[in-house]
């Protein structure tokens, strides 16, 4: 009998522990970390793997605008967006503002290039935004609305108080768009020719600057509708390309060069022009300085597509070099998409005594990525150099003083 | 009458005849002249001048030349000297001075008027829109082609004769016509064009273009970036389940290109394709591996035509 119930009791206490530290365990137990076991015997070094911390999650929302990187390495990219035009402003006050338009949209922003800061300024869709080209002052943008042959160009006006843009339409399809002071310089077609106009922004004036007996040119538009221009027709390297400069009068000089597959880049009165020999398989440059038509040769090879010129010193001019041993088939499988390049951008400076070229930054061994630019240009104080990234349309930058 | 006959023999048989250059002093034979190569030649180019005078063979004479009336001692007895053209429209008289051993004196003259007559090639073929490049002729395409002459003259105070390997274009020389439509006949064309102000031939020019095969590259659309500028190399990697591509068939005469006899698109393999209301696109869809072909061809012209596909992943 004693015995039973002392059995009975020890099953009692024994139920009764196991029940309160299933209580405790359920109500007030606290979970432990587990020891790391990744190295449990020591094996491949002293170093510990770490557990990841525990942060708590908190929801936030954030009013501030997006910072763009404008300090570091010179090369930068400036944007994920994809880019149809931009324009560094002419400084006003401590900073310097660019302005671009992404492509689709037509939407404007602006970087601050001093703090990084980036806003809208303008959330008015153009439809099938393909172009743009920005006024010196930011007050205008001209846009080419359409991605086939049926377009229309868009001229708009900024505000100052909200982000909107008062748009009109120019009424014909401007191609090789420049805008120079107020003036908006461009050709249009008309049957086989290439009428040359300037349309004044502000008072919507218009003007016809000159007439060409070509369809399908490139112009290298002067620093306003009274300088002198040069044009030269679209380059494939199986037809031969000559250069004209355009007169106040819309007459044509023709410059004492030529070639195939002939592209022009210009700074000023020098002319640089690019040609291939299909046959010997070479790409090579040309400067012409058109005030005497003296030549100088021997300098290797550019790609015209690929160079800007200072706006402020004359012969000071960038560009991206070229291989002079051209495939054939060169420039136009580059035109057609087929060759990317990997930019290697060097600036050129001539005198009328001398050419100096420096290699500034080869695009890929300083950035790794590969950047097959165009659409270059610099700021009004020869600072930064940009450019607009082919694979992606991204704009980016290089700092010229850095 | 046989008097009055024999007369007028007698003097216009006695007349000097006048050849390309001009030449004074007796004539043995044909008269000399001077030769340009090249005949008409460009601003600030190298000319070779040759004296033409095998029938009289100043051979044994002396010859001497003058350029702007300065003496060449150097080329003195040469047939022919080089030397280089001036600025664009400047004469410069060459002139060859024919002693004969019986002492004859002749003066061959040629004045060289140097201009540029380029020949702008706009070959009316398929290229995107985003191309920067020039468009190539392919057979059967129209070429239109503009000459621009660098004298001081409007292109409607001007004859220009055209003539497209052997034809002749438009019957003949014909005032202002500075431009010409022809279409690219196969392997190539030589066009040729000359320049005539009045009675005085300006410039002559001829430059030889070659066909090209037209060739499709397909671009990646997109609704709202437009087409991108690189196009898809061989295959298409498909990060969402679909994707719209765009057959660009560079150098298709644009006729065809509006108008084509026969546009197909085949999908093959996992993947299927909805045409939009631009036959150049395709919107592709993925289930699986697959591969999308294009054939664009005008069946009467059979050469203005192209095919290619690319992979789908």
């Amino acid at each position: 009998m004693k015995k039973t119930i002392l059995v009975i009791g020890v099953a009692v206490i024994v139920v009764g522990l196991l029940i309160a530290a299933w209580i405790y365990v359920m109500f007030f137990g606290t979970p432990r970390e587990l020891p790391d076991l990744s190295n449990p015997f020591g094996f491949g070094g002293s170093e510990q793997g770490q557990p990841l911390p525990q942060e708590p999650v908190v929801a936030t929302t954030s009013t501030a605008n997006p910072v763009v990187n404008v300090t570091g390495k010179p090369l930068r990219q400036l944007t994920t967006r994809p880019v149809i035009g931009y324009r560094e402003l002419t400084q006003t006050g401590t900073s310097s503002i660019l302005l671009y338009a992404e492509a689709g949209t037509g939407h404007v922003y602006s970087i601050d290039l001093t703090t990084g800061a980036e806003s809208r300024r303008s959330g008015t869709t153009i439809i099938e935004a393909a172009e743009a080209v920005f006024s010196a002052d930011g007050a205008f943008v001209v846009y080419r609305s359409g991605y086939n042959r049926v377009a229309k160009t868009v001229i708009g006006t900024m505000s100052s108080t909200t982000d909107s843009l008062t748009t009109n339409e120019l009424g014909e399809l401007a191609e090789n768009m420049h805008i120079e002071g107020n003036e908006v310089l461009f050709y249009s077609v008309r049957g086989n020719s290439a009428i040359g106009k300037s349309r004044n922004l502000r008072s919507g004036a218009s003007k016809t600057l000159f007439t060409l007996p070509m369809s399908d040119p490139v112009v290298l538009w002067g620093r306003g509708e009274t300088a002198d221009h040069f044009i030269y027709p679209k380059p494939s390297y199986l037809l031969p390309g000559y250069v004209y400069r355009v007169g106040s009068g819309g007459g044509l000089t023709r410059l004492p060069v030529s070639g195939f597959g002939l592209s022009a880049f210009r700074s000023g009165p020098f002319v640089g022009i690019s040609t291939v020999d299909p046959g010997e398989e070479r790409y090579e440059t040309t400067i012409i300085d058109t005030f005497d038509n003296t030549i100088i040769d021997g300098l290797g090879a550019f790609i015209p597509e690929k160079c800007a010129s200072s706006l402020e010193i004359l012969g000071r001019i960038w560009c991206v070099q070229g291989n002079s041993s051209a495939a054939f088939g060169y420039p136009d499988t580059w035109h057609r998409g087929q060759v990317v390049n990997n930019d290697v951008v060097v600036e050129l400076f001539f005198t009328a005594t001398s050419t100096t070229i420096t290699t500034l930054v080869d695009t890929l061994t300083d950035s790794g990525r590969t950047i097959d630019g165009f659409n270059h240009s610099s700021g009004p104080d020869g600072t930064n150099l940009y450019f607009i990234n082919r694979l992606d349309n991204t704009l980016w930058l290089y700092d010229l003083d850095n | 009458m046989l008097r009055v006959f024999l007369c007028l023999c007698l003097v216009v048989l006695s007349t000097p005849l006048y050849a390309a250059a001009q030449v004074t002093g007796s004539l043995i034979g044909s008269g000399p002249s001077l030769d340009l190569s090249p005949r008409y030649p460009e601003p600030n180019q190298l000319v070779t001048v040759s004296l033409n005078d095998y029938a009289n063979n100043a051979g044994g004479g002396t010859i001497r030349w003058f350029v702007d009336g300065q003496e060449l001692p150097e080329s003195t007895n040469q047939r022919q000297i080089s030397i280089v053209s001036g600025p664009n429209g400047k004469n410069q008289l060459v002139r060859a001075r024919v002693t004969t051993q019986d002492g004859l004196a002749l003066n061959v003259e040629h004045t060289i008027t140097p201009y540029y007559l380029d020949l702008i090639i706009e070959p009316q073929t398929r290229v995107p829109v985003h191309y920067t490049g020039r468009a190539l002729p392919s057979v059967e395409s129209q070429v239109n082609v503009s000459a621009i002459l660098s004298a001081p003259l409007s292109p409607n105070q001007l004859i220009y004769s055209w003539r497209i390997n052997d034809t002749v274009l438009y019957s003949g020389p014909v005032l202002g016509q500075n431009r010409a439509v022809f279409t690219m006949p196969q392997g190539s064309a030589i066009v040729s064009v000359s320049v005539s102000s009045g009675e005085r031939l300006l410039a002559s020019r001829s430059i030889e273009i070659f066909n090209t095969e037209p060739i499709v590259h397909f671009y990646a659309t997109n609704p709202l970036y437009g087409v991108s500028r690189l196009p898809v190399h061989e295959r298409l990697i498909l990060l969402g389940s679909s994707a719209t591509v765009r057959a660009e068939p560079y150098y298709l005469d644009l006729a065809t290109y509006n108008a084509p006899d026969f546009l197909e698109w085949t999908v093959a393999g996992g993947v299927s394709g909805t045409r939009t209301s631009n036959p150049y696109d395709l919107t592709v869809t993925r289930s699986g591996i697959g591969n999308v072909g294009f054939h664009v061809r005008n069946l009467t012209q059979v050469l203005q035509g192209t095919q290619g596909g690319f992979a789908v992943e």
